[in-house]
């Protein structure tokens, strides 16, 4: 039980401040490890929310420790392996929680860079843009769909072998006659590798969120998968509708995309994601 | 309320280092569990 009659007051902090002290002089090599132990579960966790907008996580796991933490030392017969439960815990929720955007970091499909660009020039990127631009326009207009992912050579290899190897140049004509309705590759998705298209009619993972309203298609379901498992970008055109939308990190980045958001998109793949920030081909 | 729970957000989402948090969050726990 707590112990109600002990005052919060100066006596209280100067017995805590005893205690520890109390705790420092009898110093053993064990706290050196046991600390070494909770900070990295500590960092690992709090990443892991931080980079996934979890901040009311961050807050609660503080409030948990520090609230268990004194009720410890307020009380004589709480045990401390409370404490320790209720941080592993939290460790099992996170890791349930986040799982697929710790699968996303654990496949090492983060920001790899490659030099797969070299020997290519600024006008290079600039046609390969422009030609995947009217391949996409053009199959919107007709209604066509097309799944086309631009990948860092981060997807995993399940995904590519799944499909043909192509390793074909860009081109308008080589886009349109893959996704041809009647194209034995049409019914998948193309993966697109700085200038080459890699592999065609690939099968992407689904992304399994039941918050999706039905009207989602498979088809931005496996562009929302595939971005959710790795950091590619995703341009969709739909069969019924045949608006173009542009899906990254799991979130659908522009749901009716024009001819500018396209020139974004891909100019920020072929400057950014492939050559790393800030970096421009010659 | 509104803006003590904004000022909490901005402040465990953008302002605290992780690592400092998770060092301070590892000493507490270490002088909870021993002391």
């Amino acid at each position: 039980m707590f112990n109600l009659n002990m005052s919060l007051g100066k006596d209280f902090w100067l017995r805590y401040w005893d205690k520890i002290k109390a705790m420092a002089d009898c110093f053993d090599y064990s706290y050196i490890a046991e600390f070494l132990l909770y900070f990295l579960s500590f960092y690992l966790v709090l990443k892991i929310l931080k980079d996934n907008k979890g901040s009311k996580g961050i807050a609660l796991i503080c409030v948990a420790v520090f609230g268990v933490g004194f009720s410890l030392t307020l009380s004589d017969t709480i045990p401390s392996f409370i404490l320790i439960t209720v941080i592993a815990i939290f460790d099992i929720c996170v890791l349930i929680m986040y799982d697929t955007e710790i699968k996303r970091s654990l496949l090492g499909s983060g920001n790899k860079k490659h030099a797969k660009k070299d020997g290519m020039t600024v006008r290079d990127i600039e046609f390969i843009i422009d030609e995947i631009i009217h391949a996409v326009q053009h199959m919107s207009k007709r209604d066509i769909g097309a799944l086309i992912v631009l990948s860092n050579e981060n997807l995993p290899e399940g995904i590519i072998s799944s499909g043909t190897v192509i390793n074909a140049d860009i081109n308008t004509a080589m886009i349109e006659a893959v996704f041809y309705p009647k194209a034995p590759l049409h019914d998948g998705a193309m993966v697109i590798e700085g200038d080459k298209i890699h592999a065609a009619g690939c099968f992407l993972p689904l992304i399994q969120n039941d918050n999706l309203p039905q009207e989602v298609g498979s088809r931005h379901r496996a562009a929302l998968g595939v971005t959710t498992v790795a950091s590619v970008t995703s341009i969709v055109v739909s069969e019924e509708t045949g608006v173009i939308s542009i899906i990254k990190n799991g979130e659908v980045k522009k749901k009716y995309a024009n001819e500018a958001d396209l020139k974004n998109a891909l100019s920020d793949y072929y400057w950014n994601d492939l050559t790393g920030e800030g970096t421009k081909a010659v | 309320m509104k803006k003590v729970g904004k000022f909490l957000k901005s402040l465990f989402l953008n302002n605290v280092p992780i690592k400092l948090l998770a060092l301070v969050l590892a000493i507490a726990t270490v002088v909870f569990i021993n002391i």
